[in-house]
């Protein structure tokens, strides 16, 4: 069963058309990415499904559910942790959740123990009574994925959790993320610019101004869209020997950089020309390599 | 879910002592002014026509009633704040994403802002109650204490009402801010407690007549002078000349309205602006 179902989705903003017409669908259970650079609609495509924007054109259905139609059911199956943070400052995580759980009808012995419940997953207890404004940046992304589950939704909705966190937080927040992967069943969408965060997702979909520029699993993606490179340090009479074998390469530096189809082949080429090989090293291409491939422009460089 | 939602704003408000503070700093400013000269001043005015302790009663509770009617109009003010910061910050958005109906959402900020100011109005009341009592032994009957507390019920609803529409508005906690300033420095002019209404030019006197700050200033100290004004009628006092330059009366356009105009007229108000903000709430949705 498709969990999230997205056709032909379009959403703009006066003249600025920030979605334009993306289909996509999500296995229920899977691991899902948007990748893309700020601006790319990442953010605008999440506040629709999360049932927040009304979408112009299209049709989105989540748990079977249509939105526009259903969106009281919708928002049951779902848990959202935004990018920006919403939880209040001048109360404690337990009353900030409290708070929360009444809209659910969690309450009293319940809500304790459900509290309890993530304490497992997410080892809150030493700040589960301070306040929001006395927490680090990454409990407080912790709090805030508590808030998500409290309801044990369906779909979890990650809109960048890790943007603005230092790289020890942005490491906790990504292990609490694998863990949820691996204890529930739950569907997750997650909204990335970071390359490295997809390598985990079962399917991702790269987004680039609105519109999806391609979509699989991140090994295919990097197979279809980025080459492996042959770095070698060569010996005299390398390049004479690669010009000979018809390898295409190019010299950066006192480097030969031959990208390669699949990493066996550089194998193949190092075995070949051992004698004329100083040193060597098969660079994976990245996920940033990807986008580039495909979009033409740097992750880094998306227009906010 | 409404009143949860409710329990949460509440909860936030009181937690943020500043807020606080600052939603009764022109409550504290009245009361500091009063002191500093007010008190002085309209005592001189009637030093003549009035024994010492029925002059300072009447001067007390003519102050103390202004003071419930400013209250009503900055604790919603001041409350709705954390409306506007919910939609700045997007911290809303967390309520949107729960199953909870979007006019529920919004209308949770009203009943909060009339729940608050009803309860510190009460309290506020009861602390200008305790004050006479213990400096003057003077308390209100009980037939008064229900009135007012009617008053306080009716005017929070209304500036409630008023200030909700108006906070849909805003968009930053700037201009909440700014706004709450300008109707904290205005709101004693407004209500004719720096400047008693009868000191004041014939066309501001109709002008301040018509508002809403001045009708319930009005009903406030119809109530609360009630029975001083009987006494001081006793003492062979111009009630009527009185009651006109102090804004316990208005008369404007050749009318003088009684406490149930008054009423009458802040319950219409109340309903422009409940149905100024319900299509406002409508609007709002998405």
């Amino acid at each position: 069963m498709k969990s999230i179902e997205v056709n032909n989705l379009v959403k703009s903003y006066g003249d600025v058309r920030a979605v334009r017409g993306i289909s996509f669908a999500v296995e229920e259970g899977a691991f899902f990415a948007l990748l893309g650079p700020n601006g790319a609609g990442k953010s605008t495509t999440v506040e629709i499904l999360a049932t927040l924007l009304a979408k112009d054109e299209g049709t989105v259905s989540i748990m079977g559910e249509t939105l526009d139609r259903d969106d009281a059911k919708i928002r049951r199956h779902l848990g959202v942790v935004f990018q920006y943070g919403t939880l209040d400052n001048d109360l404690t995580v337990r009353e900030n959740l409290a708070a929360r759980g009444a809209f659910y009808g969690l309450s009293g012995q319940a809500l304790q123990t459900r509290i309890a419940e993530l304490d497992k997953l997410i080892d809150f207890t030493s700040y589960l009574d301070r306040r929001i404004r006395t927490l680090s940046g990454g409990q407080r992304r912790k709090a805030e994925i508590a808030r998500a589950l409290l309801h044990q939704p369906r779909v979890l909705m990650l809109d960048e959790p890790t943007t603005g966190l230092d790289p020890k937080s942005r490491k906790d927040i990504w292990a609490l993320v694998l863990s949820i992967k691996k204890d529930t069943a739950m569907t997750i969408l997650l909204t990335t610019h970071y390359m490295e965060e997809v390598l985990d997702a079962d399917h991702v979909v790269i987004l680039h101004e609105g519109v999806i520029r391609a979509e699989d699993s991140a090994e295919n993606l990097r197979l279809a869209y980025a080459r492996d490179t042959l770095k070698i340090m060569p010996k005299q009479g390398l390049l004479k020997k690669l010009d000979q074998d018809g390898v295409a390469y190019e010299r950066i530096n006192a480097t030969v950089h031959v990208p390669l189809k699949n990493p066996f082949e550089g194998v193949d080429l190092v075995g070949r020309h051992r004698e004329a090989i100083e040193s060597f090293e098969i660079v994976k291409a990245s996920m940033d390599d990807v986008f580039l491939n495909i979009t033409g422009a740097s992750l880094e460089e998306g227009t906010s | 879910m409404i009143l949860s939602l409710i329990r949460r704003h509440l909860t936030v408000y009181l937690r943020d002592r500043w807020a606080v503070f600052f939603s009764f700093l022109s409550v504290f400013i009245i009361l500091a002014l009063f002191m500093v000269f007010l008190r002085s001043m309209v005592m001189n005015w009637y030093s003549d026509a009035l024994d010492q302790s029925l002059a300072e009663i009447m001067i007390n509770h003519w102050v103390l009633s202004g003071v419930l009617m400013v209250a009503t109009v900055t604790v919603p003010l001041g409350f709705l704040g954390i409306m506007v910061q919910d939609r700045e910050t997007k911290a809303i958005n967390d309520f949107y994403v729960a199953p909870v109906n979007r006019g529920h959402i919004v209308i949770s900020y009203l009943l909060s802002a009339l729940i608050i100011g009803v309860v510190l109005g009460i309290l506020n009341l009861a602390v200008g109650q305790v004050y006479m009592l213990l400096v003057y032994g003077d308390l209100l009957p009980v037939w008064d204490w229900l009135r007012l507390l009617g008053l306080i019920v009716i005017s929070t609803a209304l500036f409630s009402s008023v200030f909700f529409y108006v906070v849909t508005l805003l968009k930053t906690s700037n201009s909440h801010g700014t706004l709450s300033t300008l109707i904290g420095t205005l709101i004693g002019f407004l209500a004719g407690i720096y400047v008693v209404i009868g000191g004041l030019p014939s066309f501001t006197q109709t002008l301040l007549s018509l508002l809403p700050t001045m009708h319930m200033a009005s009903a406030f100290r119809l109530i609360y002078m009630d029975n001083a004004l009987i006494q001081m009628a006793e003492h062979g006092m111009n009630v009527e000349a009185f009651s006109l330059n102090m804004g316990v009366r208005l008369e404007f356009f050749g009318l003088s309205p009684g406490l149930w105009a008054l009423i009458a007229m802040a319950l219409v108000w109340t309903a422009v602006f409940v149905a100024l903000s319900l299509m406002r709430v409508r609007k709002m949705k998405r």
